[in-house]
C-alpha cells in the first residue's frame, strides 16, 4: 500500500436488499467491486448518470451504510469492521440539498455547534462560540447568522452553513455529494471556488461527487466513471476527457452540452440508444453491453476486468 | 401536417408579440413583481431560448401565454399576442381552445404531467379528440405515428401501457408527442431536459432538433442550462428578477455580450474543453429577494460595474443592432461620462 493514500477501498460491495414477499429477497446491486484510492490532498470526482451508485460508494466510504463485502482502509488503517466515532471526526460529508439536511428547529450555530460538542472539541463556552463564529465566517457568512435558522438563508447560504458545519469537526477527508447541483449557475461557482479555498488552507482531501461533468472535471485531479454500479474508468482528469478509452465515458463526455454554439452545432456526439437496465436485475457480463454501440459477444459473458492501460488510466473493457 | 406547409411560407414573420407583458403575484406579505415589464418577438420557425436563474421568471412568463396562472399570481399589464389574436382578451373557453392546438408546452417532470391511471393511449387520444372532430380509431393511428415519430419503439404495444412502466427519458418523449399531436404553431418546453441524465438529455435534444427541422415549428426553449441554449436556440434572451437584460441570437450572446449579468454567466460556468486549469470567476452576492427588490437595476447590487445611476434609475433597453438589445447604463454614453466624473471628482 502507499503511503500517500488516505483512502483506500478493495472489493468494495454494496447490495440492498428488498423484499419481494415472504422470506423472498431481491437485491439491488447498488455498487460491485469497487477498487482505488484517493491519496491525501487530492480531489477525486466521481461522475456518472442517476442510479450509478455514486452516492452510495461515498456513503459506503464513510460507513453510512454498512458495506456488502470488500475493505475500506482509512490511512492504513482497516475501518471496514471499526467502532466509527474516532473517525467520524476526521470524515466528514456536504450533502446535495442544504435545506433538508439541515434541521429547521435548530439555529445555525447549534447546529455548528453540535458537532463541536459530540467531539468535545471546545474547551470552553467562549472557546465554543469563537469557533462557530469564526467557521462562519470562514465560509462568508457572518457571526451574527449563528443565530438564525437555517429557513433565514438563502439556497447558496444555507450550502455554506452545510459546509460550515462538516468543517467544525476539522475534518481531513470529505465526501462532497452533489454539492452545487441544487444551486443556480451564479452561486455555483461561489461554492466551488470556496471548496477549493478551504483545501488549500487545510489540506483537505474530497471525494466530489456530481453528475454535472465540466464542474467535476474543473475541480477534480483525478476522475472516476460510474456505470450500474460499477467503476468503468479512472484517469487524470485532464487524460480522461482527451483520451478516454471506454465507450461510456466517451458518450458521456459527447453528451455534455457545450455553452458555445459553434462548437456544440459542429462536434459529433455519440447517441446512446436505450435507457440505464436496472440494478435489481443488471446485464450479464459488462453491464454496459446493452447499449454499447462496440459490444461483442464476449462482453455478454464475460466481466472485463479492471485494469492499468496506461499509466494511472485504469478501465475495464474488453475491446480496449 | 398542414401548419408545416404554413409554417415554412411564413418564416420570419412574427407569431408571437409580447409587449411589456407584466405579472404579479398578490401574496399575503406582498406583491411580488414576478414578471417586470417584458416585450419580445417571435417568428414562425424560430427556437428562441429564455435563460435566467430560479426566480427570474422565465417560467411565469410561460405560463401567462398559456393562460395557466394559478392564484395568486395575475396578469396586470401589457398584451400578448398570437397569430394576430389578443390571447388575454380570450375567454377560458377560447383559451382550451387555443391550448394544445395553437400552443402546446412541456414540463420539466414528465411524471407529474402524466395520469398515472391512464394509458398512455387513452392520455393521447384524448388530446387530440379535445381540439379535433376524428373517430377514435383515426386518432389511435395518429398517436401512433406521433410516438413513432418521437422514436418510442413499439408503438402499439406501448399505447397500451401506463406511465410507471416508462422511464424518465421515454415520458419525456410521450409528452412531446402529446404536444405536438395536433401540430400546434408553437411549442413551450419548460426545462424539459432538466430532471434527465446528461445522455438521455442528448438523446431529447436531438429529437427536438429534428422535429424542428420536420415541422418548422416555433419552440420557446426555458432553461438555466446554457450548453443546452447553444445547441438548439436561434436567439436568446436573458431574464434577471423578471426583467429581460439582454436578447439577441445565440452568436451574440455567447461571444459578444454586452450585459455584465451574461458576461458574468458565461465566465461563471466551468467548460469541459478548458485545457488548463482556471479559477472560476462567480458572480458575487445573492440573488434578488424578489419581495423587496432594488430600486433602479435589478443586478445593480451585484455588478461589478455597479455606479450610482445603476442603483437609482432602471437603465433602459439599448439597441445594439441585428435584434441584439441589452438594458445596462454601461451603454448609455450620458451615463459613461457620468460615470468618468464620478471616478475623477478633482477635476
Amino acid at each position: 500500500m502507499n503511503n500517500n493514500d488516505l483512502i483506500r477501498v478493495e472489493n468494495l460491495r454494496k447490495y440492498f436488499s428488498i423484499k419481494m414477499g415472504f422470506m423472498k429477497y431481491h437485491y439491488v446491486q447498488a455498487v460491485e467491486d469497487a477498487n482505488f484510492s484517493i491519496k491525501k490532498g487530492e480531489t477525486l470526482g466521481l461522475v456518472g448518470e442517476s442510479g450509478c451508485g455514486k452516492t452510495t460508494l461515498g456513503r459506503t466510504i464513510l460507513r453510512l451504510h454498512e458495506p456488502t463485502s470488500g475493505k475500506i482502509f482509512y490511512d492504513g488503517e482497516d475501518i471496514t469492521n471499526v467502532r466509527m466515532l474516532p473517525y467520524r471526526r476526521k470524515m466528514q460529508i456536504i450533502f446535495q440539498d442544504p435545506s433538508a439536511s439541515l434541521d429547521p428547529r435548530m439555529t445555525v450555530g447549534e447546529t455548528i455547534g453540535e458537532a463541536i460538542d459530540i467531539h468535545k472539541l471546545a474547551d470552553s463556552r467562549k472557546d465554543r462560540s469563537d469557533r462557530i463564529h469564526k467557521l462562519l465566517t470562514q465560509v462568508g457568512l457572518n457571526s451574527e447568522h449563528a443565530n438564525r435558522y437555517p429557513h433565514e438563508f438563502s439556497g447558496g447560504q444555507q450550502q455554506r452553513i452545510g459546509i460550515a458545519r462538516a468543517l467544525a469537526v476539522q475534518p481531513e477527508f470529505i465526501v462532497c455529494d452533489e454539492p452545487v447541483s441544487a444551486l443556480d449557475v451564479s452561486i455555483q461557482s461561489q461554492i466551488v471556488n470556496m471548496l477549493e479555498d478551504m483545501q488549500q488552507e487545510m489540506g483537505l482531501t474530497y471525494l466530489f461527487i456530481a453528475h454535472d461533468i465540466s464542474v467535476v472535471k474543473h475541480i477534480s485531479n483525478r476522475i472516476g466513471v460510474m456505470y450500474l454500479g460499477n467503476v468503468v474508468e479512472l484517469a487524470e482528469s485532464n487524460e480522461l476527457y482527451n483520451n478516454p478509452l471506454h465507450p461510456y465515458t466517451k458518450t458521456l463526455m459527447s453528451a455534455v452540452p457545450v455553452p458555445d454554439p459553434k462548437i456544440s452545432r459542429e462536434r459529433k456526439r455519440i447517441i446512446l440508444e436505450g435507457d440505464i437496465p436496472s440494478p435489481m436485475n443488471p446485464p450479464s457480463g459488462c453491464r454496459f453491453h446493452t447499449r454499447c454501440p462496440y459490444a461483442i459477444s464476449r462482453c455478454k459473458e464475460e466481466i472485463p476486468a479492471w485494469r492499468e492501460l496506461a499509466p494511472d488510466h485504469f478501465a475495464a473493457c474488453h475491446i480496449i | 401536417m398542414n401548419n408545416m406547409v404554413n409554417n415554412m411560407d411564413k418564416k420570419n414573420q412574427k407569431l408571437l408579440e409580447v409587449k411589456d407583458l407584466r405579472v404579479s403575484f398578490f401574496t399575503p406579505v406582498g406583491e411580488v413583481k414576478a414578471v417586470g415589464g417584458i416585450s419580445y418577438d417571435l417568428n414562425y420557425g424560430e427556437v428562441m431560448g429564455i435563460v435566467g436563474e430560479s426566480g427570474s421568471g422565465k417560467s411565469v412568463e410561460a405560463y401567462a401565454i398559456m393562460g395557466l396562472l394559478q392564484s395568486p399570481g395575475k396578469v396586470v399589464g401589457g398584451s400578448i399576442t398570437f397569430d394576430g389574436e389578443d390571447v388575454l382578451a380570450k375567454s377560458e373557453k377560447e383559451m382550451q381552445a387555443f391550448r394544445g392546438n395553437q400552443v402546446s408546452m412541456i414540463f420539466q417532470n414528465p411524471m407529474t404531467c402524466l395520469n398515472p391511471v391512464y394509458t398512455i393511449g387513452d392520455q393521447l387520444i384524448e388530446a387530440i379528440r379535445c381540439h379535433k372532430k376524428i373517430s377514435k380509431a383515426e386518432a389511435r393511428e395518429k398517436s401512433i405515428e406521433m410516438l413513432k415519430l418521437v422514436g418510442i419503439n413499439n408503438p402499439e404495444r406501448r399505447m397500451n401501457q401506463y406511465p410507471h412502466e416508462f422511464s424518465g427519458g421515454m415520458r419525456q418523449r410521450v409528452m412531446i408527442a402529446m404536444g405536438l399531436i395536433c401540430d400546434p404553431k408553437m411549442l413551450i418546453a419548460d426545462e424539459p431536459t432538466t430532471a434527465l441524465d446528461v445522455t438521455i438529455q442528448a438523446q431529447i435534444i436531438e429529437l427536438m432538433k429534428d422535429i424542428q427541422q420536420k415541422t418548422q415549428m416555433a419552440i420557446i426553449f426555458i432553461t438555466h442550462n446554457l450548453g443546452v441554449v447553444a445547441e438548439i436556440c436561434d436567439r436568446v434572451t436573458v431574464m434577471y428578477a423578471g426583467k429581460i437584460v439582454e436578447q439577441g441570437n445565440v452568436e451574440d450572446i455567447f461571444y459578444r455580450p454586452h450585459h455584465p449579468y451574461t458576461m458574468g454567466l458565461l465566465r461563471s460556468m466551468p467548460r469541459l474543453d478548458a485545457e488548463e486549469y482556471e479559477r472560476l470567476i462567480p458572480i458575487e452576492g445573492t440573488p434578488v429577494d424578489m419581495l423587496n427588490p432594488p430600486a433602479g437595476c435589478p443586478f445593480g447590487p451585484r455588478c461589478e460595474h455597479c455606479m450610482k445611476i445603476c442603483l437609482r434609475r432602471e437603465p433602459p433597453q439599448i439597441d445594439l443592432g441585428n435584434g441584439h438589445t441589452a438594458a445596462c447604463w454601461l451603454l448609455v454614453d450620458e451615463a459613461k461620462r457620468l460615470a468618468k466624473k464620478e471616478e475623477t471628482p478633482n477635476e
